[in-house]
C-alpha cells in the first residue's frame, strides 16, 4: 500500500519534529502537518491522505479521536489511522478502538514501534483492524 | 294503695338514672318503715332482698333470684351489670327489695338499674377516656419525638450526601490529575527523546553520536515503561513487580519481533508488591539487562532463550537472576569495566540505589544475580 501522503496531526512542535525524523529514517515523509483536529478534517475533505498519524490530545476543540472519526466517515476507501497518545486509560482506548485503528501507540514512541506499525500498513492492501500496536 | 313506681315518682325513694345503685341503697333502707305498708311483692316478677344488694353479698342475690324463679339466673354470674342485664325485659316496673325476713323494702326501677349501669359505663368510659387521653398524649409525644428524629436523620443524611459528593469530586479530581500528570510525563519523555534524536540528526557525520542517541532513547523508553507500571498498578505504594516486569518484557519483545526474530523469554516472577522506590530501579535494571541481551546476545535472528526469575530469599530479601544462552562474551569479559553504559548502570542501580549485591557469571552465556533487601521505607501514599 502506498503511504506517500502521511498526514501528521500533532500540536507539540518538538514531538512533531521527532516524528518527521523517525519517518524519514524509515523511508517515509510527512505529507502535511497540522496541529488541530479541525484542520485535519478540513484537509482530509479536500485531499485524501493515505495514512493519518494523529495525537489524541490536540490544540483546538476537537480531539484526535473525534477528528479520526470524521475522517473515517468520509466517502471512499477507509483511511488507515494510527493513534499516538500519552493517555492510555480504558475510556480513551475504548473510544479509539471503536474506529478500528491500525494501532494505538503510547508515548514515548520509539523508532522500532513506528517501524513495526508502518510495515503492517505498507504490507496490507487494506487498513488493518488490530486495535493495538 | 300506691304502686311502688308511684312512690318512686313521688320522690319518696330517689333512685334515678343518674345515681349509682350503691348510692341509692341506703336511701331505700332508711325508708323501709314507710314502705312496709305498701308491700306488693306479687306485683314484681323480681324481688331481691336488700341485704343481697349490699356490698359483699353478691351470691345471696343469686340465691334469692333463683328461689323466686323470676329470672333465668346463670350460675357464676357475679356482677351488678349482669344482674341488670337479666332484669331488663323481664320486670317492667323494676325490682322489689325485701328485708331479710322477706318484707317489702322498696323498689328499684329498671331505669335506676340501667342508670347505675350507665353511670358505671360512663365512669368506665371516663376512665377509658382518661387512659385513651394518656395513650394519645404518649403517642403524640412519641410521634413528635419520631418526627424530630426523622428531621435530624434527614439533616444528617443530607450532610453525609454532601460530604460524599465532595469526596467523590475530590477523587475524580485526583484521578484526572494523576491521568494528566502521567500524560504530561509521557509527553515530556517523548519530547526529550525528540531532542536527543534531533541533536543526532543535526550531526549526521557522527556515528558515535547517532548510536548514543539511539541507546539514550531506549533508556528513556525504559523509564516510560516503568512509569506505565506505576500508572497501571492503581496503588502507588504496592506495585505488582510481576505485572511490571511482564509488561516491560512484552513491550521490549514487541519491538524486537518488529525488527526480526526474537529469542524466547521465560519469566518466573514471584508475585510480590513493592514500594515504587524498589519497583522503579528494579524495573530499570531488568529493562537494561533484557534490552542488552536482545541487542547483543542473539545477532542475526539467532534463536535462543532468556531466563529470568525473581524469588524471595528469606523474609527480608529477594533475588533477581537473569541469564541467556546467546553468543556469550569472551572469557576475560569484565562486566563492570565496560565502556558501554548498560552494565555499569545495572551495577550502580543494584548496589547504590537498591542496596543490593550484584554478581555476574560468564559460564555458558552471561548471567546476573542481584540480591537486594526488601524496602524498609514507609509507604508514601
Amino acid at each position: 500500500m502506498d503511504i506517500s501522503r502521511i498526514l501528521l496531526v500533532e500540536d507539540e512542535a518538538i514531538i512533531a519534529m521527532l516524528y518527521h525524523v523517525q519517518l524519514r529514517h524509515l523511508g517515509h515523509e510527512v505529507w502535511r502537518h497540522v496541529t488541530t483536529g479541525e484542520e485535519a478534517v478540513d484537509l482530509a475533505e479536500r485531499e485524501r491522505p493515505d495514512l493519518v498519524l494523529v495525537d489524541i490530545h490536540l490544540a483546538g476543540k476537537m480531539d484526535g479521536i473525534e477528528a479520526a472519526q470524521k475522517i473515517s466517515a468520509m466517502a471512499g476507501a477507509p483511511v488507515p489511522i494510527i493513534f499516538i497518545s500519552g493517555y492510555s486509560s480504558q475510556e480513551v482506548r475504548g473510544r479509539a478502538a471503536r474506529l478500528q485503528p491500525v494501532a494505538f501507540l503510547e508515548k514515548p514512541v520509539s523508532l522500532e514501534m513506528l517501524k513495526g506499525v508502518l510495515e503492517r500498513v505498507v504490507g496490507n492492501p487494506k487498513p488493518a483492524s488490530a486495535p493495538n500496536a | 294503695m300506691p304502686l311502688a313506681r308511684d312512690l318512686l315518682s313521688a320522690g319518696t325513694i330517689r333512685v334515678d338514672a343518674e345515681s349509682r345503685l350503691g348510692d341509692a341503697l341506703p336511701e331505700i333502707h332508711k325508708n323501709r318503715s314507710t314502705h312496709a305498708a305498701v308491700y306488693e311483692r306479687d306485683r314484681f316478677s323480681c324481688v331481691i332482698p336488700l341485704h343481697a344488694l349490699l356490698p359483699g353479698n353478691p351470691q345471696r342475690i343469686f340465691a334469692d333470684l333463683v328461689a323466686s324463679r323470676a329470672l333465668p339466673v346463670r350460675p357464676g354470674s357475679t356482677s351488678i351489670d349482669e344482674i341488670g342485664r337479666m332484669i331488663e325485659g323481664s320486670s317492667p316496673d323494676g325490682v322489689g327489695i325485701t328485708d331479710e325476713q322477706g318484707r317489702f323494702e322498696g323498689v328499684v326501677t329498671k331505669d335506676a338499674l340501667l342508670g347505675a349501669r350507665l353511670v358505671e359505663s360512663k365512669a368506665k368510659a371516663v376512665e377509658m377516656d382518661g387512659r385513651r387521653g394518656e395513650l394519645e398524649r404518649l403517642v403524640a409525644e412519641r410521634t413528635d419525638a419520631l418526627r424530630a428524629a426523622v428531621v435530624q436523620l434527614e439533616r444528617e443524611i443530607a450532610e453525609r450526601k454532601l460530604v460524599q459528593a465532595r469526596i467523590e469530586q475530590t477523587l475524580r479530581e485526583k484521578e484526572t490529575l494523576i491521568e494528566e500528570l502521567f500524560h504530561r510525563t509521557r509527553n515530556t519523555l517523548q519530547m526529550i527523546m525528540g531532542l536527543v534524536a534531533l541533536q543526532a540528526e543535526a550531526n549526521p557525520e557522527s556515528g558515535a553520536l547517532a548510536r548514543a542517541a539511539a541507546r539514550t532513547t531506549q533508556r528513556i523508553q525504559a523509564i516510560a515503561r516503568v512509569h506505565q507500571c506505576l500508572y497501571q498498578s492503581g496503588d502507588l505504594s504496592r506495585v505488582s513487580v510481576r505485572d511490571c516486569l511482564h509488561g516491560i518484557s512484552r513491550e521490549l519483545l514487541q519491538n524486537a519481533t518488529a525488527t526480526g526474530v526474537a529469542p524466547e523469554v521465560h519469566l518466573d516472577i514471584e508475585d510480590q508488591r513493592f514500594l515504587i522506590d524498589t519497583v522503579v530501579p528494579l524495573g530499570l535494571v531488568f529493562s537494561e539487562l533484557l534490552a542488552n541481551a536482545l541487542q547483543h546476545a542473539f545477532p542475526a535472528g539467532r534463536a535462543g532463550n532468556i531466563r529470568v526469575s525473581l524469588k524471595r530469599q528469606g523474609a527480608a530479601s529477594s533475588v533477581l537472576t537473569f541469564s541467556d544462552d546467546g553468543v556469550g562474551v569472551p572469557g576475560n569479559f569484565d562486566a563492570w569495566n565496560q565502556p558501554a553504559l548498560g552494565l555499569r548502570l545495572v551495577q550502580s542501580i543494584g548496589v547504590t540505589q537498591l542496596g543490593g549485591k550484584v554478581e555476574v557469571s560468564n559460564i555458558g552465556g552471561l548471567s546476573f544475580r542481584l540480591e537486594f533487601p526488601h524496602p524498609v521505607a514507609p509507604a508514601r501514599v
